[in-house]
């Protein structure tokens, strides 16, 4: 390295050592001192004291943590496929030359730009067994349906009753699912028109051309919005916590069903300061996610077609 | 100098600014030099304003220190990360349950030696409220406003069901049979109303063993879900779902509006009769019907428990955090709220009664409560308690929540929800009290400094 070369080299570090600083101190960090603080009892205000594993041991044993754990595999297994699917489906619908196709993008955008908050209170009211929107829409359809089966199905209590409070969250995602709807879009833009074309001159009608040319022409955008949607949902938190509170055993939910990984490391780690336990469990979470990612994306080499390659 | 080396530099003293505005932002002192002295409460609207007055009376009353007021949500949390993080306020209103949580991990200082040299004494407090102060034999908070809970009743139900609304129930097993009368079903067979709900309003949940005998906790190092209270408060929150249905609680409940709301359910003749504090009458005030009729009463207990009744007392504690700056300026605003003047000042503001034992002629004249004389009855009766002092209170009441919820909607039942309940909560109590033995002895010789500097007037 020359003088010249050894100047560029300081000068782009101190041009991003503001993120390196930023890494180092808020990132890094952190993460070491999660993985330091897994090995010990530590309540924040004291002093850490060395325990060895014994916070893995007591999560393999935690049946609350399992109950979190399948509480957030659940939802993420209902959520990030519908959201995958509806998200493609609306950015399909959205391509076609209609009248009005930018203000429809627009609409459909807007509600994932709310925030976690608003997003939880909203639903919050929407969901209400009683009063709520989205039963008030159900009403009719249950009554119409008993009318004509002779069932006696009625409109479910969404956050008071656990077999449906994580469905009543699903619904609340579908909410988030513009920016997905967004990649997919311009997903949409690049796959090239002769592929279409071509296709066409083959015989191939609308359905056969969505199979065909369509999906493999998404399918890095799929992988990516699957990944990013699943992470998005193991870290639900925000939306469940508000939706519980004042309402239903907040924030854990009846029978603990919206209790989340990410809830469980807070209560932990805020409110019972059991902050070993939490960078335990947060660590185990951190695997699991990286594990899953890249599994995922081992499966999918074959499945996603790159165009570059 | 070298364009690289001028960017180090400029690099540098960014850092170097950035880290010197961590380092203290709050003053000390105001521009005419009176000592600044923080005091974190979590009060906001009604309650902040008759703080604040509270306050300027003590500003006003002198020229060397200023008292200043910060209206801070979730007081817990936050308070604990500033305490950890070495900046805590110089004073702070807690709610008594978490005293022995920050006593065990020393976030709070402890008040014997200023106690003892500024003659306070358990003497001059209810004994139920100056016992929420006290943790492990010391003194961690000067009790301040105070509540106990009683059974509020909704007289124009009981009117419309043929009870004498000036008769409330004397036992929990006649509460129960009032309930079954009160209760009504829409034609579909829904609840539309109901006389009593153990889930209403939640806020004692994990409480109601003391109905039935003994609570969850009483000292050592055992807790009591496997005694005979808990199974008799588990056969009677049981008797909820068997008697209404599980699914149809849940229904009912699903169309209860916010505590803070005219939809509450109290205010709407849904549930007839709730456990509340004295503080529920400002909210009546607020948010009920004009013509909204209630009467207040000690809420009852089993005939199988032994007492008449039973009430859960809790009180807001002044406290300062370990680390607090200001300790000598603080200790002089603390003994000004403890006085007997500013005490009634601040309980009459907040609709609440005060942790003294004695009470000024005018106190209950001026006390906007209608029913205030039957809250310092039952304060006084012997059969109000605080809330277990548990080092994880949080986890306690999270997890007790959940289950008696969950028996009373008809997801668990009673026997073996408690005995999983008893195994995964004496575990949690047991790590604490692991956590506790490693540190005592350490801990009480560091006490003993502290007292050693509020008898010296260092602090």
């Amino acid at each position: 390295m020359n003088r010249i070369e050894r100047g560029n080299t300081i000068k782009g570090l101190l041009f991003i050592s503001p993120w390196i600083v930023g890494f180092l101190a808020f990132t890094l960090y952190p993460a070491l001192a999660t993985l330091a603080f897994s090995f010990t009892d530590f309540s924040v205000l004291a002093k850490p004291v060395y325990i060895g594993a014994e916070n893995y041991r007591e999560l393999l044993v935690d049946e609350i943590f399992r109950k979190a754990v399948f509480n957030t595999v659940f939802f993420a297994l209902i959520s990030v496929p519908l959201n995958i699917a509806l998200a493609c489906f609306l950015a399909v619908l959205l391509n076609f030359s209609v009248v009005g196709k930018s203000y429809f993008r627009t609409a459909f955008f807007l509600p994932s730009l709310v925030p976690a908050v608003c997003l939880g209170v909203i639903w919050r009211w929407m969901l209400n067994g009683e009063i709520g929107l989205v039963n008030q829409f159900l009403q009719p359809l249950a009554t119409f349906v008993n009318a004509l089966l002779g069932t006696q199905l009625d409109t479910p209590a969404w956050l008071e009753d656990p077999d449906f409070t994580k469905l009543g969250l699903v619904v609340a995602s579908v909410w988030g699912l513009g920016h997905a709807m967004v990649i997919f879009l311009a997903g949409l833009q690049e796959a090239p028109t002769e592929l279409y074309e071509a296709a066409e001159i083959d015989g191939a009608g609308f359905w056969k051309k969505l199979w065909h040319v369509t999906l493999p022409m998404l399918s890095p955008y799929i992988l990516f919005n699957t990944i990013m949607g699943l992470i998005g949902s193991f870290q639900i938190f925000s939306v469940p916590y508000i939706m519980m509170d004042g309402v239903n055993e907040p924030p854990e939910g009846p029978g603990r069903s919206m209790l989340f990984v990410a809830t469980y490391i807070y209560l932990n780690a805020f409110t019972h300061w059991n902050m070993g336990y939490a960078c335990a469990m947060a660590l185990i979470f951190f695997v699991l996610i990286v594990v899953l990612t890249l599994t995922l994306m081992k499966i999918s080499e074959r499945r996603v077609y790159y165009a570059g390659r | 100098m070298t364009a690289a080396s001028r960017l180090a530099t400029l690099a540098f003293a960014a850092l170097s600014l950035l880290l010197a505005g961590c380092e203290r932002i709050q003053k000390d002192r105001t521009e005419d030099g009176r000592q600044i002295v923080t005091f974190w409460t979590p009060w906001a609207g009604i309650e902040r304003k008759g703080l604040e007055e509270v306050v300027a009376g003590f500003n006003d009353s002198q020229d060397r220190i200023l008292v200043r007021v910060l209206n801070i949500t979730d007081v817990p949390t936050k308070l604990m990360l500033a305490t950890a993080g070495g900046n805590p306020p110089d004073l702070a209103i807690m709610i008594n349950q978490l005293v022995a949580s920050y006593a065990d991990n020393n976030a709070l200082t402890p008040l014997d030696g200023l106690a003892e040299r500024e003659g306070i004494e358990a003497a001059q407090f209810v004994p139920t409220f100056w016992d929420t102060a006290t943790y492990r034999g010391r003194l961690w908070a000067l009790p301040l406003t105070s509540s106990v809970t009683a059974l509020h009743y909704n007289k124009s139900v009981f009117r419309e069901v043929g009870l004498d609304p000036e008769r409330p129930p004397r036992t929990l097993e006649e509460l129960e049979r009032i309930n079954d009368l009160i209760t009504t079903r829409r034609e579909d067979g829904s609840l539309e109303r109901i006389g009593h709900l153990p889930l209403e309003p939640g806020w004692w949940r994990p409480e109601w063993s003391n109905w039935h005998g003994q609570g969850s906790y009483e000292g050592g190092d055992a807790l009591l879900f496997d005694g005979p209270s808990w199974q008799r408060a588990g056969d009677w929150l049981l008797s909820y779902p068997q008697r209404f249905g599980g699914q149809e609680l849940v229904k009912l409940r699903s169309g209860f509006g916010r505590f803070t709301s005219p939809q509450n359910p109290f205010f709407t003749g849904k549930a007839a009769m709730v456990l509340q504090g004295v503080w529920l009458d400002n909210f009546i005030q607020t948010y009920a019907p004009q013509d909204f009729e209630y009467g207040v009463a000690p809420f009852p207990a089993s005939e199988l428990s032994g007492k008449p009744h039973y009430a859960v007392a809790d009180v807001d504690l002044l406290v300062m955090p370990k680390g607090a700056r200001h300790p000598k300026a603080a200790v002089e605003f603390m003994l000004y709220m403890v006085s007997q003047p500013a005490m009634e000042q601040l309980a009459i503001a907040h609709g609440k009664l005060t942790s003294l034992k004695d009470v000024s002629a005018g106190f209950r004249a001026k006390h906007p409560h209608p029913y205030v004389q039957a809250f310092i009855d039952i304060a006084n009766s012997g059969h109000a308690r605080m809330r277990p002092q548990l080092a994880h209170y949080t986890k306690y009441f999270n997890d007790t929540n959940v289950l008696v919820n969950g028996i009373v909607s008809g997801l668990e039942r009673p026997g073996p929800g408690l005995e999983t309940h008893q195994r995964l909560q004496q575990k949690e109590l047991d790590a604490k009290l692991r956590r506790w033995a490693r540190v005592a002895d350490s801990r009480r010789e560091e006490w003993k400094e502290i007292d050693a500097r509020f008898l010296s007037r260092e602090w």
